[in-house]
């Protein structure tokens, strides 16, 4: 697969325009795939993927490369060389149409902005002198198109060996002086997917995406509502967004079902399901899973949080390694009981606490060794990302002398899963004793959430004060007062209408 | 659309055009933002949208630099500054921090009232990044923003976080430790 984008930017006008943050989304869920350069490119290996830049923008050097750095991906340049350090202008207007395309003024990277994109990992290619649709051209007019100036030869030395035809439009004789020329042509959909001279590309725009693995958290949550919207909100937050969240209310007396039916308002992949008498945790949990059944699955209890990059490291070591059957992290506690439920773990275990407020517990690296002794020394917990897969062979979690997680993990590590831990995130893991829920006062976080819920529920109020149907059950129910206020009002208007006529006349 | 700097520049005509000198909220909120800072030795302190240095001018540390954006409201920033050997600002883009300052690391950033799509748009995550790579390993990072604009989160461990009201909104102030 050959990916192509043109302008990456905070703001999207038109479909040309991809967002950064969906960028980084993109980026992120090709780091199970091969990415190559062209020159390493194989059309048959259904796991290669080129990443493709067309124009090539300032905006691609200002938002695009720095993401395109930390995740280390070659990725490709194709120029046209007499824009470089112009704009686009020429693109305001469709030429075979004549009509305005709404297509803001942007400008080309100048050769400065090359040169960091080819230290960054980039390689220069050729997208012809002045984009021009080579099919209406002579022969010396293309061979001149094709021609690469010194001085861009000069900014990479092993670039300019592939050619992207503009418009993606060809001729065979624009296919012929391409293969004098180049070691091959990219088209977008003229081509097909074998022809390393006509090769078709996937013009990438915000929505698209770039695997078909799916992620979900389920969050079970029981009496827990004055921590529920924290729990739901780390997960909204994650820098990898997930594919569905599920809240499940185990027979909850207090709020929960009140805020879980908002956020099912409020977001497409959230969705919510209720046990009207407390089933316990293991049916929960099974369920909980089963409604999810997303490709990588986790629990997040309602009392603890994600850190934001949580989702995005744990299903990396998923990505990267298919041997790897979950995806644990380290914790960090915090909460009024951090301090001595720190003291429990293995003194090797302890990091060091951040202002006594948390509490990071590392745990070790997954090993064969660790693995023949997690029955009795667990180090994988119960919130970690595992395959939806593993859990439906070893028949979910079951009741156990151990912990509902610990048995259901030492069960796939015994049928020869690897574990692998996920780096730089933690589980924030809230330590408190259940009777604090209910006598602390209203936590920030649910404060702030009733809070966003006024406004909405104001407008609805005076949407029903307006309607006629209240207006009659009001002179129903208190025909004296009613009577008084409507009459007043109606005269008014009466009154103003009869000026204004008189005012016009 | 984000913000142009031209309509930036605009309404830095003024020299505090939020008003914060005489807003009693604005005083509450800075002094909040000084009392919740943990405590620590800051060597060098970056303000991130600092606009005026309505902030930046009373935080602690031996090198405190301001950021903003508006070259209207650093110049007017700067003229206060001359007393303070300390203090400094820059006039600059978010998004170019890493290239601002290549060779520096802060042990204290803050960043107030940035995070809203009229600047940022659709690139939290790019931010994220950026901040990163200035921000020294176990150092703070101090967000405070409008709860209704701001739906951002670092990736990095939170300390902290206060929600209280401001003017007619609410403000969360969340603190991290890298």
């Amino acid at each position: 697969m050959i990916l192509m984008y043109h302008k990456i930017h905070p703001d999207t006008p038109t479909m040309w325009w991809v967002s950064v943050d969906e960028f980084y989304r993109q980026l992120c869920e090709l780091r199970g795939k091969d990415v190559v350069y062209l020159d390493d490119y194989d059309p048959q290996d259904p796991n290669q993927v080129v990443i493709t830049f067309d124009g090539v923008y300032q905006n691609v050097v200002d938002f695009a490369l720095p993401l395109l750095k930390k995740f280390e991906y070659p990725f490709e340049l194709f120029i046209a060389g007499d824009h470089v350090g112009k704009d686009n202008g020429f693109d305001s207007v469709d030429k075979r149409t004549g009509e305005e395309t709404g297509e803001p003024l942007s400008y080309f990277a100048d050769s400065a902005g090359l040169k960091k994109l080819v230290e960054g990992g980039g390689r220069l290619q050729w997208h012809s002198r002045s984009h021009p649709n080579l099919t209406t051209l002579s022969k010396s007019e293309i061979q001149k198109e094709l021609k690469v100036p010194q001085k861009f030869k000069k900014l990479d030395p092993n670039g300019f060996t592939w050619f992207a035809y503009p418009h993606g439009e060809f001729n065979d004789e624009v296919i012929k002086e391409t293969r004098d020329n180049f070691s091959g042509g990219l088209s977008v959909i003229q081509g097909n997917d074998t022809d390393s001279y006509v090769l078709n590309r996937l013009t990438v725009v915000n929505d698209t995406m770039l695997s078909d693995t799916t992620i979900g958290v389920a969050i079970p949550c029981y009496n827990y509502g004055s921590y529920l919207v924290e729990a739901i909100q780390s997960v909204l937050n994650q820098t990898r967004p997930v594919d569905k969240i599920l809240i499940i209310d185990d027979g909850s007396s207090d709020n929960t079902q009140e805020i879980a039916r908002v956020y099912v308002e409020r977001y497409k992949h959230i969705e919510f399901i209720r046990h009207e008498k407390n089933r316990g945790i293991i049916p929960t949990f099974n369920r909980a899973i089963k409604t999810l059944n997303t490709d990588y699955v986790c629990l997040l209890g309602a009392d603890n949080r994600f850190m934001s990059n949580y989702i995005e490291e744990a299903t990396r070591v998923l990505d990267s390694d298919e041997s790897v059957g979950i995806a644990y992290t380290d914790f960090a506690l915090f909460g009024p009981l951090a301090s001595s439920m720190f003291s429990r773990f293995p003194k090797d275990h302890r990091g060091e606490s951040i202002d006594h407020k948390i509490y990071p517990v590392h745990f070790p690296e997954f090993t064969p060794e660790r693995a023949k002794k997690i029955e009795k020394a667990n180090f994988i917990h119960g919130s970690s990302v595992y395959r939806k897969s593993i859990f439906d062979a070893v028949g979910g979690y079951k009741e156990s002398k151990t912990a509902e997680d610990h048995d259901l993990f030492t069960r796939i590590i015994k049928t020869g899963w690897a574990a692998g831990k996920a780096q730089n995130t933690f589980l924030e893991y809230r330590q408190h004793s259940r009777t604090q829920v209910n006598a602390q006062l209203i936590s920030q976080d649910e404060l702030l959430f009733y809070r966003s819920q006024i406004p909405p529920l104001r407008q609805e109020l005076e949407q029903i004060k307006s309607s006629k149907f209240w207006k009659l059950l009001n002179l129903y129910k208190n025909p004296k007062t009613a009577s008084k206020m409507y009459a007043a009002r109606f005269i008014t208007k009466v009154y103003h209408k009869i000026l204004n006529k008189l005012k016009v006349d | 659309m984000i913000q142009s700097q031209e309509e930036l520049e605009e309404w830095y005509q003024k020299d505090d055009p939020w008003e914060y000198e005489d807003s009693f909220d604005d005083i509450k909120r800075r002094d909040i933002l000084l009392a919740e800072l943990p405590k620590r030795n800051y060597k060098n302190v970056l303000d991130i949208g600092c606009g005026h240095g309505f902030v930046t001018r009373e935080l602690p540390g031996k090198k405190i630099t301001g950021l903003d954006m508006s070259e209207r409201a650093v110049a007017h920033a700067n003229k206060e500054a001359k007393k303070n050997k300390n203090l400094s600002y820059v006039a600059g883009d978010l998004f170019k921090v890493h290239e601002l300052f290549p060779e520096q690391k802060f042990d204290l950033i803050i960043i107030t009232g940035v995070l809203y799509p009229q600047y940022i748009g659709n690139s939290k995550i790019l931010v994220y990044h950026l901040i990163d790579q200035i921000l020294e390993k176990g150092g703070i990072l101090m967000s405070v923003h409008i709860s209704d604009w701001y739906v951002s989160h670092f990736p990095y461990l939170q300390l902290e976080k206060l929600i209280y009201d401001y003017r007619s909104y609410t403000h969360i102030m969340e603190i991290y430790q890298k």
